[in-house]
C-alpha cells in the first residue's frame, strides 16, 4: 500500500515536471519574440528619467509589457502619477478576458495558487495556454502546472531582457529592426488557426482583424479591447441566432455526404 | 516624482483586471452557454493583435506585395493549416521572413 503511494507521488511528480516543462517549451518562439522589446523598455525607461531600480522594479512587480511602455513614455513627459496608472489600467484590461476564458478550468483550484496565475497573465502565456485547454482538457493542477513553467519562463527572460537592455541599450541599435516579434505573429497564428472550426469562429476572427485595423490608432491599445469584444460578440450572436442551421452547416454537410456516399 | 508610489500603483491595476475572474469563478453559475461563449475569446484577441501587427509598417497602413510581415503571415495560415503545428508554422514562417526580408534584397 506505502509503496504503491509512494510510486503515486513519484509518477505525480514526474508528470508535474513535464507539464512544467512542456509549459516553458511551448512558449519558447513567444520568449524570443520578447526580447528586444525588453531590451527597448530596459533602456527608453532609464532615458525617460525613471531610477535604476523603478525601471527593474516595474519589470518584477508589474510584468505587463504594453503598460510599461506607455508609463515610461509618460513618465518622459512628466505626467501626473495619478494619470499614469489610470492610463495603464486601459492598457491592461484587455487581460481580464483572459483570466475569463480560464474560469471552468480553474474552479477548483485553491485560491491561493490562483494568485501568481493573475499575476503572470501575459498575452503569451495566455495564448499557450488556452492551447493546452483546447487540446487536451487538462485539470485544474495539470493547468496549474504547465501554466508555471511558461510564465516563469517568460517572467526570468522579461526581467533578465530588461537589465540587459539597462546595462546595454544604447549599444545595441536597431534591436526592432531585427524582426524577431514576427515569431509572436507566426505563434498567434499557429494557435488560432485550429480554432477556426466553425462559421462563428471564422466570422469571429474576420470581425477582429478589420476592426483590429481599423482601430490601430485609437490611444492606450483600446482599439484592441474594443476589436476583441466586438468579433467576441459578432462569434456569440451568430452562434446563437444561426446556431444550428449556420453554424453546425459544416459538420452537418459532412454527414450529409456521409449518408449519400452510404446509399449509393 | 514618487516612483514606488507610481510602480505600487501600476502594480495594483494590472493585477487586479488579471486575478478578479479568477477570483470569483464560484460565485458564477458557469452555463453551456457561457462556455462555449469563452472560446471566442483567444480567437478574437489574438487576431486581432496580429493585425495590428502585420498590416502595419512603422505606423503607416501596408497592404501590398512589399509587406514582407503580411506576406509571411499569409504564408503562415496556410502552413498553420497544413501542418497543425506550432513549431512548424514558427520555423517555417522565421526562415521565409528572412528571406524576405535580407537575403532577397541582395540578389
Amino acid at each position: 500500500m506505502d509503496e504503491n503511494k509512494e510510486l503515486d507521488k513519484k509518477s505525480n511528480s514526474v508528470q508535474r515536471k513535464k507539464l512544467f516543462i512542456r509549459g516553458a517549451l511551448d512558449t519558447f518562439p513567444l520568449i524570443v519574440a520578447a526580447i528586444p522589446f525588453a531590451i527597448i523598455y530596459g533602456a527608453l525607461a532609464l532615458n525617460n528619467g525613471l531610477s535604476f531600480f523603478a525601471t527593474l522594479g516595474m519589470s518584477v512587480f508589474v510584468f505587463a509589457g504594453a503598460s510599461q511602455f506607455v508609463a515610461t513614455t509618460l513618465v518622459g513627459a512628466s505626467a501626473p502619477v495619478l494619470i499614469i496608472i489610470a492610463t495603464v489600467f486601459v492598457v491592461n484590461l484587455r487581460h481580464m478576458l483572459y483570466s475569463i476564458r480560464f474560469m471552468p478550468t480553474i474552479k477548483f483550484l485553491p485560491k491561493w495558487q490562483r494568485i501568481p496565475m493573475g499575476f503572470w497573465m501575459t498575452d503569451e502565456s495566455f495564448s499557450v495556454a488556452s492551447r493546452f485547454i483546447d487540446q487536451e482538457s487538462p485539470s485544474d493542477k495539470q493547468l496549474h502546472n504547465y501554466f508555471w513553467g511558461s510564465a516563469i519562463a517568460m517572467y526570468l527572460n522579461w526581467v533578465l531582457f530588461t537589465y540587459i537592455g539597462m546595462l546595454l541599450g544604447k549599444f545595441i541599435p536597431g534591436v526592432t529592426s531585427w524582426g524577431l516579434d514576427i515569431a509572436m505573429v507566426l505563434a498567434f497564428i499557429a494557435i488560432v488557426i485550429p480554432l477556426l472550426k466553425t462559421k462563428s469562429h471564422i466570422c469571429c476572427a474576420l470581425v477582429a482583424v478589420v476592426s483590429a485595423v481599423i482601430t490601430m490608432h485609437w490611444p492606450y491599445k483600446i482599439g484592441l479591447l474594443f476589436s476583441s469584444l466586438l468579433a467576441i460578440a459578432v462569434g456569440v450572436l451568430i452562434n446563437k441566432y444561426y446556431g444550428t442551421s449556420f453554424d453546425a452547416a459544416i459538420t452537418s454537410k459532412k454527414n450529409g455526404s456521409l449518408q449519400s456516399e452510404e446509399s449509393s | 516624482m514618487n516612483e514606488w508610489l507610481l510602480i505600487s500603483g501600476m502594480m495594483v491595476v494590472t493585477f487586479i483586471p488579471r486575478y478578479l475572474p479568477l477570483a470569483f469563478v464560484n460565485h458564477f453559475n458557469l452555463s453551456p452557454f457561457f462556455i462555449h461563449s469563452l472560446s471566442y475569446i483567444p480567437v478574437a484577441v489574438l487576431s486581432a493583435i496580429v493585425a495590428q501587427n502585420v498590416f502595419y509598417i512603422e505606423g503607416a497602413l501596408s497592404v501590398s506585395i512589399d509587406n514582407n510581415r503580411l506576406i509571411t503571415a499569409v504564408l503562415a495560415v496556410f502552413i498553420a493549416l497544413l501542418s497543425k503545428s506550432l513549431w512548424w508554422t514558427v520555423t517555417v514562417g522565421l526562415i521565409v521572413f528572412v528571406l524576405l526580408e535580407r537575403v532577397l534584397p541582395t540578389i
